[in-house]
């Protein structure tokens, strides 16, 4: 018996990144644990990173998109290529007014985070895919995506101890 | 607590575009010329690209892009399917990540 490796490439939507992880969105849904490598567009290059879908939320009806919060896998120290070495860098840069950092959870709240009073708005469906050359330009808002996940996400199962 | 508040996020104004490879194992019930017949734990749809990543003879990870002909499941538990593909380019060395060498 052979064991081989199949790698599938799927067109994704993310809604915010964080040193840790994102919150995306697919077509096709994505079960909890799912591994896989995340290609964008980000801070002028293309950067990649490893990840694993700790939470999602999928429509009724299983025919909408699948909502998935995500944690970047550090498997490799984070280089130039990779996404959370990139948000760490535009942090540490002093690009404080383009990084607010507000109170609440990370993506994937479940709906106890407390929003900013300045919030402004949240769009409740997804707006056309616009593709972004700068972080820097595409990730002024204040907003929470809180709204984005209801309370019905679930939860990321703890890896049991050995 | 989770450690779910460890970094603070920032939000894109419209989502932005990304791409995810997702990988996933399967056992190769028969292979021959730029035919291949593997089982597998997830389900494919017909005329998705894949790349197949397998060892060659000498043990060295090959990689090549393959089309999906044809997927039925295998009755039992756990759900597993057959996946019948057609190679559409051979084998060439493939990196840790799973992308060709060019």
């Amino acid at each position: 018996m052979t064991i081989t490796s199949l790698t599938r490439s799927k067109p994704i939507r993310i809604y915010d990144v964080s040193a840790g992880g994102c919150l995306l969105e697919s077509r096709e849904p994505l079960p909890v644990g799912t591994v896989g490598l995340l290609t964008m567009d980000f801070d002028g290059r293309r950067r990649q990173e490893w990840i694993r879908v700790c939470r999602v939320q999928a429509d009724e009806s299983r025919r909408g998109p699948c909502l998935a919060s995500v944690e970047f896998l550090p498997l490799e120290p984070a280089g130039a290529d990779s996404i959370r070495g990139a948000v760490l860098r535009l942090r540490a840069a002093g690009t404080r007014s383009h990084f607010p950092m507000p109170s609440g959870r990370s993506s994937g709240d479940t709906g106890k985070s407390v929003e900013c009073e300045d919030a402004h708005h949240v769009p409740s469906s997804p707006a056309a895919p616009v593709d972004h050359e700068d972080l820097n330009s595409s990730c002024i808002a204040l907003e929470l995506a809180t709204p984005l996940l209801s309370n019905q996400a679930r939860a990321c199962p703890k890896p049991e101890k050995e | 607590m989770s450690d779910r508040r460890l970094h603070p996020r920032s939000v894109f104004l419209a989502p932005a575009s990304a791409q995810l490879r997702i990988t996933f194992d399967a056992e190769i019930e028969h292979w021959l010329d730029a035919r291949a017949v593997v089982i597998s734990s997830s389900p494919c749809t017909c005329g998705d690209e894949l790349l197949v990543h397998s060892p060659d003879d000498n043990g060295q990870m090959t990689s090549c892009t393959a089309k999906v002909m044809a997927c039925e499941p295998i009755l039992g538990h756990p759900a597993r399917y057959r996946v019948s593909l057609a190679l559409t380019a051979w084998p060439a060395p493939a990196r840790l990540d799973g992308v060709p060498v060019a």
